[in-house]
């Protein structure tokens, strides 16, 4: 863990309450956010990466059970921070931008009115005329051609790219110190999601603060990427910096993961290699490795769950081969 | 003109609601003048009743233009309908459109008033039960509600009636009150607004509950959270403008079915207004001021909808791409 | 059956069934509990509170309101129904009609709904009374009037949704007349919502028709509307409660009862509704 991280999160555990019991979303997650880098989270649907995320910004879902462990920024654990200064710090401190920017912006309010809003936590004291005049040069920052007419103009009204470079815009309003991208090319088409990759990685060079980036494209990671993080069912199995995750991966998640990935050196005709088998019940949490029962590496003592620790300077994996 | 005419502009969007009303309404008129069709034999004769004299009867014809083909009718009902001559009254010749626009104030002023409780009390109780699910006040309003809007209005009206008037003496039984008097006039108000508006209150409420429930859940409610929004702006501005949509599309329809009530409740409460004018006239088989009174009614409601989809398009924008044709279109 | 059993797990939902059961067999069943003839007259016992001899009192004839109240549900009841299927017949008819059939006759009778749903229901009955004049038949045919754009527009939404779909598109490839697709593929779609709606209606044509017949101009005596027992009983109110007790009584247990069991109802065939964990 670096010595100058802006946010450690130690030990946290996330239940959801479900009618079956208690699903353990995240277990035991350490993990820690530089300042000025950009930290990946990959891992499959249902690895609990959006979780985490939401729970940086301290707004996990209301059947969310008991919450454990430790988020820590400037000392605080954010945990324990009561709900009103919780409330100060999203959209000043922390932003966060959303998966599908289709449902993501209010449909009744104006984009300006919006991007206004959005900013009203970071710079309570200025008025709405310069707000909106910030917001306008914003847009054209992100790439949003006749910006004043994007302004007045309704969610409908725009292109899927459009909305999500708005959302863009409504995060570095905030001039934030930790921005949480959620898959913010999910949604989009290809060719928009390579413009948007793009406008990210060069508003990157500008932005001062830390970007956690959460994604399931190791395409996506790779490119933007500084430190990346492997989460599987709830747990982070891998963490490195980026080029020593993909050059030398040291778990046999990341290792599957990266083999899933579809190789245009491929012959036509190729099976698709896939991982073996389902996620694992996280109600009922199978004791050991949790990638053991779909890992063809495992032996005997994977019956044990093995910890994460660094297996290199910087390095860290939970697997007893690393 | 160009200006207002662009695409998804309201003005655009008000006109061609504009031009879909006054279709309707000629239609309607156009029904109007096809009722006396549908009764067999000579129709100014069945519409007098027992009353019928020859001269009555021709009066009658002549006056309603029974003798002309139907097109002629309704255009000629039409042109004078503008011109406000609305006919006069088999019985004592008085001019229709007089005896109309002196009724129809008391019953606007019904109307209104119960509009403006129910929307007043409905809404905040509505939003109260949304943010305190589960709670007392939620609870009771879930029962309540269902009561309250099964019950017929004419029900309720007598029940009030019964219980405020003749048992507890609180409010007067009947009239609208001394014409000079606004307090008296005021005091003969509340209980037939009651009467009218306490059905809607629970349909309100319940409508603001759910539709602000379901509008808390969507994403964009999340990304205002995420920017730190305070929870009461949350529901007031952005959720509660979302949520009172559906509101407003009923109050459109309801409006009829208010007028409806007015009716039964004027009767009830011997108010003077143009539901006790309608039904005293249908009573006398005084078919002129039957039809000149619906024709009003018809004509008020088409604008209150008129105005209702407007209000509708000014709240959500995303209404004023489609242009509402008249007849459902494919 | 399935539906009944989720229309009685719910509270709200079980006392519409019963509500609606005991207006049924109150209804069914009056000749053989009736105290009295509906309109046997007693004036010595005129306004009398209930007693042995008259249950639930008297009205301001000396008839009794237990009994009245019993036959009244025949009409209420019998009304309901009788428009309910009428308008179902006629709506579901024009609506796939107008749904399959030439543009111009699809234009034409969606401006005919548009023009009968202009009209608030109770404006257009009496309109249409002051025309046909009252009376048992007459209030049928015009209360179906009111309500057949609603069945109309449903039959003709579910019509086009079916129509669009590929299978029927096959299944005319394949020679299949329109007859067939009628019955076995727009039929069955239609249902599902037209239930719904025509039990939701049936409080309301209670209503009106109760309505019509407190203003006089609905059903005649010797038939004896609940409307026409409100009305009586209310120009006596300060003499009786009785009378007005009864009939609303019995309007309101008639309309609660078809309104909870019909919203029941259609949360239980309501597809989104049934969300397994």
């Amino acid at each position: 863990m670096s010595a100058d991280a802006l946010v450690k999160i130690e030990n946290l555990s996330v239940d959801f309450s479900t009618a079956k019991g208690a699903l353990h979303v995240l277990r035991d997650v350490s993990l820690s956010i530089p300042r000025n880098r950009v930290v990946g989270l990959v891992g499959e649907s249902g690895s609990g990466k959006s979780t985490l995320a939401l729970a940086l910004l301290g707004l996990l879902p209301d059947n969310t059970g008991r919450v454990a462990g430790r988020i820590e920024l400037d000392g605080e654990n954010l945990l324990d921070t009561p709900p009103e200064e919780l409330q100060k710090l999203r959209g000043g401190r922390i932003a966060m931008i959303f998966q599908d920017p289709m449902t993501a912006l209010n449909p009744v309010f104006s984009i300006g009115t919006q991007l206004v809003d959005a900013q009203r936590n970071r710079h309570p004291k200025i008025g709405r005329r310069e707000l909106l005049k910030r917001a306008g040069d914003m847009l054209k920052r992100v790439g949003i051609s006749n910006p004043e007419a994007r302004l007045a103009a309704y969610p409908h009204q725009l292109s899927g790219g459009m909305r999500q470079r708005v959302m863009i815009a409504m995060a570095l309003l905030c001039e934030p110190d930790i921005l949480i991208a959620d898959e913010p090319t999910t949604a989009l088409d290809v060719t928009i999601e390579a413009q948007i990759v793009k406008l990210i990685g060069d508003l990157r060079a500008d932005f001062s603060g830390s970007i956690v980036l959460v994604s399931h494209s190791l395409g996506l990671i790779s490119e933007l990427c500084d430190e990346v993080a492997v989460m599987y069912a709830g747990k982070v199995v891998e963490s490195a910096p980026t080029k020593n995750l993909f050059g030398n991966p040291r778990h046999p998640y990341t290792l599957a993961l990266l083999a899933c990935e579809i190789d245009p050196e491929d012959e036509p005709g190729e099976p698709l290699t896939t991982i073996k088998g389902g996620l694992p019940d996280l109600i009922d949490v199978p004791k050991g490795c949790i990638f053991a029962a779909r890992c063809p590496s495992r032996f005997d003592r994977c019956a044990e769950e093995p910890p994460l620790r660094d297996v290199e300077a910087g390095h860290r994996s939970a697997c007893w081969l690393a | 003109m160009n200006r207002f005419w662009t695409e998804g502009s309201l003005f655009r969007y008000g006109a061609f609601r504009l031009a879909t009303a006054v279709l309707v309404l000629i239609g309607s008129m156009t029904l109007l003048c096809c009722l006396t069709l549908l009764v067999p034999g000579d129709p100014a004769t069945i519409l007098l009743g027992p009353r019928a004299t020859p001269e009555a009867a021709a009066l009658l014809r002549e006056q309603m233009g029974l003798n002309l083909p139907l097109y002629e009718r309704v255009a000629v009902f039409f042109a004078n309908a503008l011109r406000g001559d609305l006919g006069v009254d088999v019985i004592n010749g008085r001019p229709v459109a007089g005896m109309v626009f002196a009724a129809l104030p008391n019953t606007m002023l019904l109307a209104v008033s119960a509009i403006g409780l129910a929307v007043l009390i409905g809404i905040p109780i509505g939003c109260y039960a949304a943010v305190r699910q589960g709670s007392l006040l939620d609870q009771a309003l879930a029962v309540a509600s269902v009561g309250l809007v099964a019950t017929p209005s004419y029900v309720v009206a007598i029940t009030l009636l019964y219980f405020f008037s003749v048992r507890l003496g609180w409010f007067p039984v009947l009239g609208a009150g001394d014409a000079g008097d606004p307090l008296d006039q005021l005091h003969h108000l509340v209980l037939p607004t009651i009467a009218l508006a306490v059905g809607w209150i629970g349909y309100i409420a319940r409508l603001v509950r759910s539709s602000l429930l379901e509008v808390l859940n969507e994403p964009y409610i999340r990304t205002a959270r995420a920017y730190g929004q305070p929870e009461r702006r949350i529901v007031m501005k952005y959720a509660l403008k979302l949520a009172c949509i559906p509101t407003v599309a009923i109050l459109g329809v309801g409006i009829g079915e208010l007028m409806g009530g007015a009716l039964f409740v004027e009767i009830i409460f011997n108010r003077p207004g143009l539901g006790s004018l309608i039904f005293d006239a249908i009573r006398n088989r005084n078919y002129p001021i039957v039809q000149g009174g619906i024709l009003v009614v018809v004509s008020i409601f088409v604008l209150v909808n008129l105005l209702v989809d407007f209000s509708y398009a000014w709240l959500d924008p995303r209404v004023r791409e489609s242009l509402g044709r008249a007849g459902g279109g494919a | 059956m399935e539906v009944f059993r989720r229309i009685w797990a719910s509270p709200s939902g079980r006392l519409g069934m019963v509500a609606t059961l005991l207006v049924i067999l109150g209804g069914v069943a009056a000749p053989l509990i009736a105290t009295h003839m509906p309109n046997q007259l007693d004036v010595a016992a005129r306004l009398t509170p209930p007693s042995a001899a008259h249950w639930l009192g008297t009205d301001h004839l000396g008839r009794d309101l237990f009994s009245r109240a019993l036959f009244g549900t025949r009409i209420a009841v019998g009304v309901a129904l009788a428009v309910t299927a009428t308008a179902l017949a006629a709506g579901i008819l024009l609506g796939v009609v107008a749904a399959s059939g030439p543009a111009a006759v699809e234009r034409t009778i969606l401006a005919a709904f548009d023009i009968i749903s202009s009209f608030p229901s109770l404006i257009l009955a009496l309109a249409l009374v002051a025309v046909l004049g009252p009376g048992l038949i007459n209030i049928i045919i015009l209360v179906t009037i009111v309500f057949v754009p609603q069945f109309g527009r449903v039959a003709r939404a579910q019509t086009l949704a079916v129509k669009e779909r590929p299978f029927i598109e096959a299944e005319r490839a394949l020679g299949a007349s329109s007859g067939r697709v009628l019955t076995f593929h727009i039929l069955p779609n239609i249902v599902g919502p037209i239930v719904v709606l025509a039990s939701m209606n049936i409080p309301v044509v209670i209503t009106l028709e109760a309505g019509l017949s407190f203003l006089g101009v609905g059903i005649r005596p010797p038939l004896a509307s609940w409307g026409t027992m409100l009305f009586d009983g209310f120009t006596y109110l300060e003499q009786s409660v009785w009378p007005v007790l009864v009939a609303g009584g019995s309007l309101t247990l008639a309309t609660l009862g078809f309104t909870l069991f019909g919203e029941a109802l259609r949360d239980a065939l309501d597809p989104k509704l049934r969300r397994e964990p």
